[in-house]
């Protein structure tokens, strides 16, 4: 009943893009969200659609998934889009509709905002589609130990999330199957009206609740019985290392910044 | 009661890079009355073809009739097809909710609409047919339970609904030896009062005494259906199959070295007799 559910957005394939060092995928998506803010005119977006789509390219991502991951945006998308056409303003109008007037910089301005945002998220699913949850993780920790001279719990905070993430399924899996089992007790999760139906969750909630606390007791005692003590001194089997196609992504990156910051010289006409 | 499954297919998350064939193809009557065991590996699709049998899954390809109906029909009632069916979960003390074990076996004659009166007296006979003490256990939290008691609360909740079917998936799972055989011996008792028994189970001692008829799955797919007697008849070839036989047919196999017609039992009683014949025979030298 649950298994249209999936864990972030994770696609398991192998592909340069996903053999990517996470810390140096991290900061991509950093750089180029910077990138996608530095664009000046919409003749930019340009460049950000061809640097996503060489991403795309490479990481052998079926298209439609990419686009599918603005779906849950599209409300936003569509108020961002109407709210500056009509509320921005300026001189040249192009169209009087009585109660509103729209006009060039109103039209031009909605579909900066809406390219940005519908570039933001494609990007960061560039990340999440690419990148598998606990590698994710690791990479964040990674980047995130500097801040330990200020007393920052980096690796404690990254153990909690990888143990949330590695749980997710198992829960669904277990949440699953309790509702299986109340269903064939004539339980009903699908109908009736709200207060019903919260109250309907009540023999789903119990017992999950009872697994999970169990499970993370049992987690604990596996950990201390292995001498788990917090991060300090640990070494780690999968040591991140940068290679030379983190080196050429960087380049590219680089090259795509420059690119952006450089358009308005670049091309003579101005949008 | 009738219930068929026509060339039933179970593909899991279809068109995703998860997509998983459960079972395939698969076709089998089961009429009242009967003993069912079904028997696999893990991941052979026991647990699968289990839910498709009250409609908590549906075919991917095929369908699954009760009495001729389709049971995933838009007009056949759901509710009405899992009291008319129970299916108990593995480890099926994971789904206790109540405060109290009287609550919790109630949970699902209240489901049917059953009048207060009614579900009392079927929560009475539901827990002293699991074998448990109405008087000294219908107050206490299910939590406070041991586990096999957690076990037998928890079959007792689908009893409760009067199931004409059963379906148990591995009901003694994780019990130590004394439990499984209470637990088996429970299951002998419903099927001796007259409700149809499927029994999903990956150890052969456990059926081949008790089951009319054992289904090895493979696979996803059907490899032998029949009475033990049929199924067992072939034990070399179980074996081959690196399928686990009973005991007794490894027993007869060791024989047959030594006494090559040795026949081939399923039943302890059975092995027994041969056994002793052979030996008071005196063809034990020969």
């Amino acid at each position: 009943m649950l298994e249209n559910i999936t864990l972030g957005q994770y696609y398991p394939i192998k592909s340069p893009v996903h053999a990517l060092d996470p810390r140096v995928k991290i900061l991509l998506l950093i750089a180029y969200i910077t990138g996608v803010f530095l664009v000046p005119d919409l003749t930019g977006f340009i460049i950000v659609l061809l640097y996503l789509a060489l991403a795309c390219r490479l990481s052998r991502l079926p298209f439609r998934l990419l686009v599918k991951s603005l779906k849950p945006l599209r409300m936003i998308l569509i108020f961002t889009f109407i709210l500056n056409l009509f509320f921005t303003g300026g001189e040249t109008p192009l169209l009087n509709l009585g109660f509103a007037t729209l006009t060039k910089e109103g039209l031009l301005n909605a579909l900066r905002y809406s390219l940005r945002l519908v570039f933001l998220v494609l990007g960061s699913s560039m990340l999440t589609l690419t990148t598998a949850p606990v590698v994710l993780t690791d990479g964040l920790e990674r980047l995130l130990s500097p801040l330990k001279v200020i007393h920052f719990p980096a690796h404690e905070m990254a153990m909690m999330m990888t143990i949330a993430l590695r749980f997710i399924p198992t829960l669904l899996e277990e949440a699953d199957k309790i509702m299986k089992a109340q269903s064939a007790r004539g339980a009903d999760f699908e109908s009736g009206k709200l207060f019903e139906r919260a109250k309907a969750m009540v023999p789903l909630l119990v017992p999950l609740f009872v697994s999970a606390f169990r499970r993370a007791g049992d987690l604990a005692m596996a950990m201390e019985a292995r001498c788990y003590h917090g991060g300090e001194g640990r070494t780690r089997l999968n040591v991140l290392k940068v290679e030379r196609r983190d080196w050429i992504a960087i380049l590219i990156t680089a090259l795509f910044i420059a690119l952006i910051v450089l358009e308005p010289r670049i091309v003579p006409w101005h949008v | 009661m009738r219930l068929a499954f026509e060339h039933v297919t179970h593909t899991y998350q279809a068109g995703s890079p998860f997509q998983a064939t459960a079972i395939k193809d698969i076709s089998l009557t089961i009429n009242s009355g009967e003993f069912v065991a079904l028997i696999g590996h893990t991941g052979s699709g026991k647990s699968t073809l289990a839910q498709h049998m009250n409609a908590l899954l549906t075919p991917t390809e095929g369908r699954v009739t009760l009495d001729g109906r389709n049971i995933n029909e838009k007009g056949v009632s759901k509710r009405d097809v899992r009291q008319r069916i129970g299916l108990v979960f593995q480890y099926a003390e994971t789904q206790l909710f109540e405060e109290t074990v009287a609550k919790d076996v109630a949970f699902g004659p209240k489901n049917l609409g059953l009048s207060q009166e009614e579900i009392d007296t079927r929560v009475r006979e539901a827990l002293e047919r699991v074998g448990l003490a109405y008087s000294e256990i219908a107050e206490r939290s299910p939590f406070e339970l041991s586990g096999g008691q957690m076990r037998r609360v928890a079959i007792a909740g689908v009893i409760a609904m009067r199931p004409e079917m059963l379906v148990l998936d591995e009901p003694a799972a994780g019990l130590d030896p004394l439990g499984r055989q209470e637990i088996m011996r429970m299951v002998q008792g419903f099927h001796r009062a007259g409700t149809t028994v499927v029994m999903v189970s990956h150890s052969m001692d456990d059926v081949a005494e008790t089951a009319s008829r054992i289904i090895v799955m493979d696979q996803g797919q059907l490899t032998l259906d029949g009475t033990p007697e049929a199924v067992f008849a072939d034990a070399e070839r179980l074996v081959a199959l690196d399928l686990d036989v009973p005991q007794t047919c490894r027993l007869s196999l060791a024989l047959r070295r030594r006494w090559p017609d040795f026949p081939m039992c399923v039943r302890m009683d059975e092995a027994y007799e041969a056994l002793l014949a052979r030996l008071k025979g005196g063809k034990a030298h020969a």
